[in-house]
């Protein structure tokens, strides 16, 4: 068992089809376990990696835990769901698709707001005049967090919410948003706009491995083979083997 | 071993009911959205939180302060001095060193309600030196410092408001004066980020252009709904109010000179009142009460006999939290573990107001890191 590397591949919707895509157009063919419902496959023709099929939340912590080896998700969630992101995992490789940017979007009608200068500004008046802080809907509490303590500000409040965050200050749940977006279409939809130095993460979809485990002299080798089918030049591999 | 490790650190606790506070053992879990609005999200995630069978978010208390002041302003004490010694809960930020667990054993005093500003926060000081010295007796230092000052001197500084919180965000954070001075050249750099369109403001200063108007004209959209708890009215003044001040730009670079030049003064205490004069007389700027708040605190701690060769003032010192608003003032142990002070304290007046009380009421304590007085470097080397 250890001599086989385990990856974890999305399970579902448009990443999963898209990982699979991916593998696909290198070489690498997924068998899915009994049929498409299984939890587990291989790359046919490929015997010493397992796939197992999660959530790509679960991939961003069980590579934290140290349960699987590799794992394609998006840089969001790594940042979002790993406790010191850089020291659990290591970026292996960009693949191009799901991106997406975490961003702070504030109301269209705060015409005097262009940039996050003029935000910070707002946030501490909003505190001031009402007494309260200002409320931010997201669902990535941890790297809006991170964020703002860069710059120094905690006048505000995370407001947790699950889907659906555009609407949040439509319906008066919070004042602004950090949601993810590409084309910006569904900010625009709920009057919402992107600020100035206001995008904290430009996201798309990775292979990571974890530095939770015990990477021994034959995972590694096949880690490198990995890399080399999907194009890594010798440089690369070696800059990630000598960091595993 | 050192002998000083042998003392019970509950003979902390007696000296201060001796000196005649309260015993108090507040509650141990507060309401989240008090802490959190006391606190600010960035120490979130140190805090413990938990909830009620009816689902009411609750933390655990984070200090000792908070609760008391709550408990005092509901009338639930019945005395206006306290001593506390008991347990509170934050997960140790990356830079401290003394601890792994997030509870932590304070001990410390509160004193609401005393209007003898000065003779309640000298007091506070020489008894918490007295007790600290006895119980450790490796040299101490003092550092103090005085809040007000530095916002005295913004108002001085005659500068806009956007300006001027974020000088004191900057200076909350504890910066040293060339930090702050980097990042007040950095957000002087970048605030002007708008061309304002002179067309509109023209038209609605001669009242042709309501505010919903005004706005809808510059969001280019005449369907807007969502202002997030905004008045247009303040929008729009925040925008004009923002233009005006991109066209006379030139923030004189004495702005700078005068912060930087007050957060550099720090010094032994008997040197300070001339270097505050100083700076007084050269920019014109009033500090005498100030001055005067420093000598009579000194004049204190001189008659209860604390040495006051081992004081220093540091103009950068403050605190995160925004209550505070006169004397701040720690105590380190001069030749272990450095970074962290054994003991912190200060006057922090706007608690109560902040807590929804009408009239102000005067509150200065002090808090003591039992674990970090009692840590011993060559223990925990290995």
């Amino acid at each position: 068992m250890s001599r086989e590397l385990i990856l974890g591949i999305p399970n579902k919707g448009r990443m999963q089809k898209q990982t699979v895509d991916f593998f696909t157009a290198n070489g690498l063919e997924i068998e899915r376990g009994s049929g498409d419902r299984g939890y587990t496959g291989n790359f046919i023709g490929y015997d010493n990696i397992n796939l197992i099929f999660l959530s790509p939340k679960e991939i961003s912590l069980e590579l934290m835990k140290g349960s699987i080896d590799l794992g394609v998700t998006g840089l969001d969630l790594v940042n979002e769901y790993v406790h010191l992101p850089d020291m659990n995992t290591l970026n292996l490789l960009e693949l191009g698709f799901g991106k997406a940017d975490v961003v702070i979007a504030v109301p269209v009608s705060w015409v005097d707001v262009v940039s996050i200068n003029d935000l910070e500004d707002v946030i501490y008046n909003f505190r001031l005049s009402t007494g309260k802080r200002l409320r931010i809907a997201t669902k990535y509490p941890n790297i809006s967090r991170n964020f703002f303590e860069k710059i120094g500000l905690s006048d505000y409040l995370l407001v947790d919410s699950h889907g659906a965050t555009e609407g949040a200050p439509a319906y008066g749940s919070s004042e602004i948003i950090i949601d993810i977006t590409s084309t910006g279409s569904t900010l625009a939809a709920n009057q919402l706009k992107r600020i100035d130095l206001g995008t904290i993460l430009e996201s798309q979809a990775c292979l990571f491995s974890g530095l939770n485990k015990n990477w021994s002299k034959d995972k590694t080798r096949i880690l490198s083979e990995l890399l080399a089918f999907l194009g890594s030049d010798d440089a690369h591999i070696s800059k990630i083997v000598s960091s595993l | 071993m050192h002998k000083e490790m042998d003392k019970d650190p509950a003979s902390i606790r007696e000296f201060f009911i001796n000196k005649g506070y309260t015993f108090c053992n507040p509650a141990m879990t507060i309401p989240a959205d008090i802490v959190m609005n006391f606190m600010g999200e960035d120490v979130r995630n140190r805090l413990l939180f938990t909830s009620s069978p009816g689902g009411d978010e609750l933390c655990l208390r984070p200090d000792f302060t908070l609760p008391l002041a709550i408990s005092y302003i509901n009338n639930e004490l019945q005395s206006n001095k306290f001593v506390y010694d008991g347990y509170a809960f934050r997960f140790p930020s990356i830079n401290e060193k003394t601890r792994y667990c997030p509870e932590f054993r304070q001990i410390g005093i509160e004193n609401f309600g005393d209007k003898n500003k000065i003779d309640a926060e000298g007091d506070v000081i020489s008894q918490a030196y007295e007790i600290l010295s006895s119980f450790y007796d490796d040299h101490l230092e003092i550092k103090i410092s005085d809040i007000s000052m530095f916002y005295q001197l913004l108002d001085h500084l005659n500068i806009d408001t956007h300006l001027f919180n974020r000088f004191r965000r900057l200076y909350w954070r504890g910066l040293s004066a060339t930090e702050i001075k980097d990042s007040i050249k950095k957000i002087i750099n970048t605030r002007f980020d708008i061309k304002p369109r002179l067309d509109l403001i023209e038209e609605y200063k001669n009242n042709n252009l309501s505010s919903i108007a005004f706005i809808q004209k510059l969001a280019g959209s005449d369907d807007l709904s969502v202002f997030s708890g905004r008045q247009p009215d303040d929008i729009v003044k925040r925008y004009i109010d923002k233009s005006e001040l991109s066209n006379n730009n030139a923030i004189n670079d004495t702005v700078i000179e005068q912060i930087t030049e007050f957060l550099s003064i720090k010094g032994n205490i008997s040197k300070i009142t001339q270097l505050l004069d100083n700076f007084q007389k050269k920019y014109h700027i009033d500090f005498a009460e100030g001055i005067e708040n420093l000598e009579n605190r000194i004049k204190i701690l001189r008659k209860n006999q604390i040495p006051t060769d081992m004081i220093e003032f540091n103009a950068t010192l403050s605190r995160k939290v925004e209550y505070y608003t006169g004397l701040v003032f720690e105590v380190r142990m001069k030749n272990k573990n450095k970074n962290e002070p054994i003991a912190i304290g200060g006057r922090y007046d706007k608690i109560f107001e902040q807590l929804g009380s009408k009239d102000p009421i005067p509150a200065v304590g002090c808090s003591i890191y039992v674990d970090r007085l009692l840590f011993d470097e060559g223990n925990n080397e290995s």
